[in-house]
């Protein structure tokens, strides 16, 4: 099957499971735990196609397909670059780093790029920027000279490697290897497709068998980060130590303003004077480390400037962001219309270690966007940057209450605070809701003690079994039952704990450790006790 | 069974189509108001509106403050080569809290400046400048101000006074930090978060920093506190549904409520309070950068969109009369600051200078 149509199925699979379509609803009743689809996951792949598409809300090919032919160039490597450079998205770049000029355009093509593209095709420098087909014509005209220049076979696509490098600011030779074959050859030999919000194809590149004339990357085998085993250690010389006494207490989040082979060549120039600990590629699938963790990179601000990264104050008043934070950068701009699920997973995941590793709070105040530095800001880190999303996504992954390596599931009383594919409450419906100070979450369940069962019913999810510590929580009271009873299912059987809920409300109480079954496991709280009290059920942890 | 999230995935199917659909930004789920059939403010209405808008503007580049009065007329406020932000107001609306923040030899600087609006006396510096300054909260009697600090940790609630030279008093010695303090309307008490328990969290403690209570418990974020101008609620942000959602709560911890109900559009922010207490506008995060303006009481019902959601509408600000809001807009392309009745109607463009206008906030005199 050929690219395009891969693209086009896996669109119409996502678009079926965003489920405007009739499809078949069973009850809670009916439905076996085990057969849930999660909650989200349809709505999550409608979405990242949606997100996806809003990059591209033009067709392109027509476009492409004009500056190709104009200056004699192959439309297949124009698309190819502008696909490494900015996923086909018409960019408007910031200055993200002194002394790199911003990118533009469809090609993201920078500084004396656009100026000597204009002049070869005719146009201003700002249509350029502004542009889309004066960006392709001004970077079509530039391939040209530099073919002309190079001499080269202009019907062999493989012969335009050389050509095509110097688009970019790419100075390193190895660098300049890691980009042709793995971002612009690698995407003419893989072919790619994207699309309008319309559903129109936006931009068909397809697959080719080419190999780049271009020398290959070194071949050292790639070690891998100190600090993060999925890292490619690139290691930069922009950097010194920290300060001492002040520890690791941030990570700020940046966007590359550019493609990400060009983004980690530029931090590790050492011209450049400018790092950050790590970089994210554009679809997530790899990961650079530059600066170890315990040394103090040049991320933010004005510490860019190079000739003041050697001075290192140590008292409070004196320090930098860059003391005491963490760096990551992402392929790609802020002004970018989405980012992709696969870069947000991936850097989650890298966040997440980080924090563990160093001791941060997994929170806005301590995972930022380079502009929350700022007492004020309106981009943050580019207005479509998911940041609840990256936040909730890096507490799942480091197992803050919802599954994860490091599992901890807490479920609560309201359904709408728990994920569903790992737990859940089932509450009769004569239990009533209540919201006296000191619940867990938004509120909690009551019902009269009451010599019938009719439980409210805590689920959770079991990747594999094993030992877990079960604790409850509620708010105490004088009406509460002495003896509430806590039914906990587990691989033995059936171990019934009362507890006093007269006392020791607001926090988790152990009910005990128990050897629990893969799958999906249960606790119930029961109504059966000693007549005129209630038993309360407001939040579950599972540890 | 009650409170069942499965109940959701039972609707029928024609109903999650429009929740897919509205994930995409089309429709609006409570009554739509904005900005069809009814023109701009006339000349006399915008004219006869009390107070004036303080607000930040790129035009020269820097960042400085300026001020427009409702029909128009346009005075600069602060002309540093630093950046100023406008903060609040102080309560006899005399006088502006201002963020300067700035580069000193390499190093990001902020200070807070109280700058009289009389436009003769000089600006009074509260503190030395440092890395973090923001966030400040007058007491009801001007008097003193609470504001977030890195003066001696990573970041504390701090008590400091409207004049030079008088020492900032620590109110939380939290390494992980405390954040977003406000004063509550009696000044009694300071509302704050604080991230000691791994994610952030809502207290409410006694003016002085004693008697610390903890309102909120959930492993997600609980953050951003602001009182009702009555002082019988909060509202907060919290992404417990892992999406940013406000709610209502109680300064004893009950009763805590979604904002939007059943109404949730996209990621919720910059909640403010109409003056009289009763009503909470807010912004819902729509895709491509987008966002809306929504009105909601706090007797309940549905929230009402204020805006169309066609644009970036936000940055909600009530006039003092709670007539009108201020409010900022990309509608024309740049950024600026629009007026409209509370109700949504009359939105009118106040700011038209090139460069971003944006952050307003109303002055009760002109």
């Amino acid at each position: 099957m050929h690219v395009l149509r891969k693209t086009f199925a896996a669109t119409a699979a996502a678009m079926a499971l965003s489920a405007c379509g009739p499809q078949p609803e069973a009850s809670p009743d009916e439905t076996a735990p085990e057969t849930q689809v999660p909650a989200g996951v349809a709505d999550d792949a409608a979405r990242a196609v949606a997100d996806a598409a809003r990059r591209t809300p033009n067709e392109l090919d027509g476009l492409f397909a004009k500056a190709a032919a104009e200056f004699n160039v192959p439309v297949s490597l124009l698309k190819a670059i502008s696909y490494a450079e900015t996923r086909w998205e018409h960019v408007r770049g910031e200055e993200e780093f002194e002394g790199r000029p911003a990118a533009f355009g469809l090609l993201a093509l920078r500084g004396e790029h656009i100026t000597d593209g204009a002049t070869l095709a005719g146009v201003s420098a700002d249509a350029v920027r502004d542009e889309p087909l004066a960006n392709l014509r001004a970077g079509a005209a530039l391939l040209s000279k530099y073919a002309d220049e190079a001499g080269i076979d202009r019907k062999d696509l493989g012969a335009w490697a050389p050509v095509a490098v110097r688009l970019t600011d790419i100075s390193d030779p190895d660098i300049q290897a890691h980009y042709i074959h793995n971002d612009v050859y690698s995407v003419l030999r893989e072919g790619a497709g994207a699309f309008t919000p319309a559903g129109k194809v936006a931009v068909s590149l397809e697959a080719t068998q080419v190999e780049a004339k271009f020398a290959l990357p070194k071949m050292q085998a790639l070690a891998a980060g100190p600090d993060y085993a999925a890292s490619i250690w690139r290691p930069s010389p922009n950097y010194n130590a920290r300060p001492a006494g002040i520890g690791q207490q941030m990570v700020v989040i940046h966007t590359c303003e550019g493609g990400y082979s060009g983004c980690w060549s530029w931090l590790t120039n050492s011209a450049a004077g400018v790092s950050a600990h790590y970089v994210v590629n554009e679809s997530g699938t790899e990961v650079s480390q530059l600066v170890r963790e315990s040394n103090r990179a040049w991320h933010v601000a004005a510490a860019y400037r190079s000739s003041l990264n050697g001075g290192v104050k140590s008292n409070l008043n004196g320090r930098s962001t860059n003391d005491f934070s963490i760096g990551i950068e992402h392929g790609g701009y802020a002004s970018s219309a989405s980012f992709s699920t696969g870069m947000i997973n991936t850097s989650a995941k890298l966040t997440c270690n980080i924090t563990r590793d160093q001791g941060i709070p997994r929170d806005s105040y301590h995972i930022v966007a380079h502009g929350r530095l700022q007492p004020e800001t309106r981009t943050d880190p580019g207005p479509n940057w998911p940041w609840s999303t990256y936040i909730s996504k890096i507490r799942s992954e480091c197992g803050d209450g919802g599954g994860g390596t490091n599992p901890v599931i807490v479920v609560d009383s309201n359904n709408a605070n728990n994920d569903s594919s790992k737990g859940y409450i089932a509450v009769p419906s004569t239990w009533a809701r209540g919201t006296s100070a000191g619940y867990y979450g938004n509120d909690y369940y009551y019902a009269s003690t009451q010599p019938i069962s009719e439980p409210a019913v805590f689920h959770f999810h079991m990747p594999a079994a094993g030992s877990r510590t079960i604790q409850a929580w509620w708010v105490q009271g004088t009406n509460r039952s002495p003896a509430a009873p806590f039914i906990i299912t587990h691989a033995g059987g059936n171990s019934t704990v009362t507890v006093n809920q007269q006392t020791n409300g607001s926090k988790w109480v152990t009910l005990g450790t128990y050897n629990f079954n893969a799958g999906w496991n249960k606790v119930q709280l029961s109504r059966w006790a000693t007549e005129g009290y209630v038993v309360m059920a407001d939040a579950l942890r599972i540890q | 069974m009650r409170g069942l999230e499965r109940l959701q995935r039972s609707w029928p199917w024609r109903a999650r189509c429009l929740t897919a659909l509205a994930v995409l930004g089309v429709g609006c789920s409570g009554r739509c108001g904005g900005t069809s059939g009814s023109g701009p403010l006339s000349k006399e209405e915008a004219g006869a509106i009390p107070g004036t808008v303080i607000f930040l503007s790129e035009r020269a580049g820097q960042k400085d403050v300026w001020k427009v009065s409702p029909d128009g007329v346009e005075t600069q406020l602060t002309r540093g080569e630093e950046d100023e932000y406008p903060g609040p107001l102080s309560p006899d609306g005399k006088s502006l809290l201002v963020i300067a923040a700035t580069e000193e030899g390499g190093l990001h600087r902020q200070q807070m400046r109280v700058l009289p609006l009389d436009g003769k006396s000089p600006a009074v510096p509260l503190h030395p400048p440092r890395a973090r300054a923001r966030n400040a909260s007058w007491a009801p009697d001007g008097t003193w101000l609470v504001a977030e600090s890195d003066a001696e940790g990573f970041s504390d609630v701090v008590r400091l006074e409207p004049r030079e030279g008088v020492p900032e008093v620590r109110l939380t010695q939290v390494p992980q930090g405390c954040f977003e303090p406000a004063v509550s309307p009696d000044g009694k008490e300071v509302a704050f978060v604080c991230s000691r328990e791994g994610d952030p969290e809502v207290y409410v403690a006694n003016a002085d920093g004693s008697g610390e209570r903890r309102l909120t418990f959930f492993h997600h974020e609980d953050r951003t506190p602001k009182w009702s101008p009555d002082g019988k609620w909060l509202v907060i942000i919290s992404d417990r549904e892992r999406k940013d959602r406000l709610y209502f709560l109680r300064p004893d911890g009950s009763d805590l409520r979604a904002v939007s109900g059943e109404s949730f559009e996209g990621d919720e922010r910059e909640a403010a309070w109409s003056p009289d207490g009763q009503r909470l506008v807010y912004v819902s995060r729509l895709p491509e950068g987008l966002s809306r303006i929504w009105a909601v009481s706090v007797a309940g019902g549905a929230p009402v969109a204020l805006t169309d959601g066609a644009h970036r509408d936000d940055m909600p600000a009530w006039s003092p009369d709670g007539k009108y809001l201020a409010f900022v807009s990309e509608r024309q392309g740049d950024t600026d600051v629009y007026l409209m009745r509370a109700d949504g109607t009359g939105q009118t463009r106040l700011t038209r200078a090139k460069g971003a206008d944006w952050l307003p906030r109303w002055a009760p005199a002109r």
